[in-house]
């Protein structure tokens, strides 16, 4: 039995298993995802579903904080912004909260 | 010092934190132009501090004041020639990035599933009338895994300012304040900087 042969079946099993790994596999990785090709909305969609499981993670309303900024939803913004203050007790994500809130009250 | 004394003081230095320095004794009223010196780019952030620079400019035209630029390098807002103290605004640029990264942690949980199976089948023996019918029940139970967790990283745009303002006659530090914000963009973000510390200024000069 030739080795040669079963290089090409080899390659192409190496070759999927590191496209399947390489793709997210949690919303909160897929909302990431889309956020950095652009895709807001859909990484809007992704956060969602990942807030079902994280209902009180700052850091996810945080990011839905940022990402309702980048789309000019300035009062969706600010739902979030009071929301990732209502789940956090550290002070930095509060000051930088209340910067955004600042900011945005002015619209 | 006892706590009695400390506690005001440190409560006072708190809430003048993100507050801008000022000379109250300098009348702000009086100024009739505002000279904007050239801002040097951020390192590693080359024309860094020329958006800065035009996104404070185009803030002011927004304000409504008139913003001329005789010499490349210099702007000037005019605010009132009937007044005569001018001053200069420098602005350094502490943070320009769209490289911060933000670490979330986040937890899934896979409470499993149950699916049921109902096969139905009906049939006649050759040797008997009637009709033979059969219901077969598949259940199968995933209990998935209590929960997992992690962290996923993003990174976000940050951008920092400090912007002096300096009497031009006398050299006297009228006016000081340092800012930051953070978005997804960059350019958006730069803009929102700009934004909100002309906007402090446009307050004195109300």
């Amino acid at each position: 039995m030739n080795i040669k042969n079963f290089i090409p079946i080899i390659l192409f099993i190496v070759l999927t298993n590191n496209y399947i790994f390489a793709l997210p596999k949690n919303p909160l990785q897929k909302a990431i995802a889309a956020m950095e090709l652009g895709l807001f909305n859909e990484a809007l969609k992704q956060i969602e579903i990942a807030k079902i499981t994280n209902p009180k993670n700052a850091e996810v309303y945080r990011l839905k904080a940022l990402l309702h900024e980048a789309n000019g939803d300035y009062n969706k913004a600010i739902t979030e912004w009071k929301n990732c203050k209502q789940n956090t007790n550290n002070s930095d994500l509060m000051n930088e909260a209340d910067i955004h809130l600042k900011n945005l009250e002015e619209y | 010092m006892s706590s009695k004394f400390l506690l005001p003081i440190i409560f006072i230095f708190l809430s003048c934190w993100n507050s801008p320095a000022i000379n109250t004794s300098y009348n702000f009223k009086e100024i009739s132009q505002i000279k904007l010196n050239k801002i040097i780019d951020f390192k590693g952030h080359s024309g860094s501090g020329q958006i800065i620079e035009d996104n404070i400019a185009l803030m002011f035209m927004k304000k409504g004041y008139d913003v001329s630029s005789p010499i490349e390098g210099k702007t000037y807002i005019n605010i009132n020639n009937e007044n005569q103290k001018s001053v200069t605004l420098h602005c350094t640029i502490t943070e320009y990035t769209d490289r911060e990264i933000i670490v979330i942690p986040f937890r899934i949980e896979d409470r499993g599933s149950i699916e049921t199976t109902i096969t139905q089948s009906a049939g006649s023996d050759k040797n008997n009338d009637n009709t033979i019918a059969t219901t077969s029940t598949t259940t199968m139970n995933d209990g998935g895994s209590i929960h997992e967790s992690g962290k996923v990283e993003y990174t976000q745009a940050r951008v920092g300012i400090i912007i002096k303002i300096i009497d031009d006659i006398s050299g006297l530090l009228v006016w000081s304040h340092s800012y930051w914000y953070n978005g997804i963009e960059l350019t958006k973000t730069a803009q929102i900087c700009a934004k909100n510390s002309v906007q402090l200024i446009n307050k004195l000069l109300d």
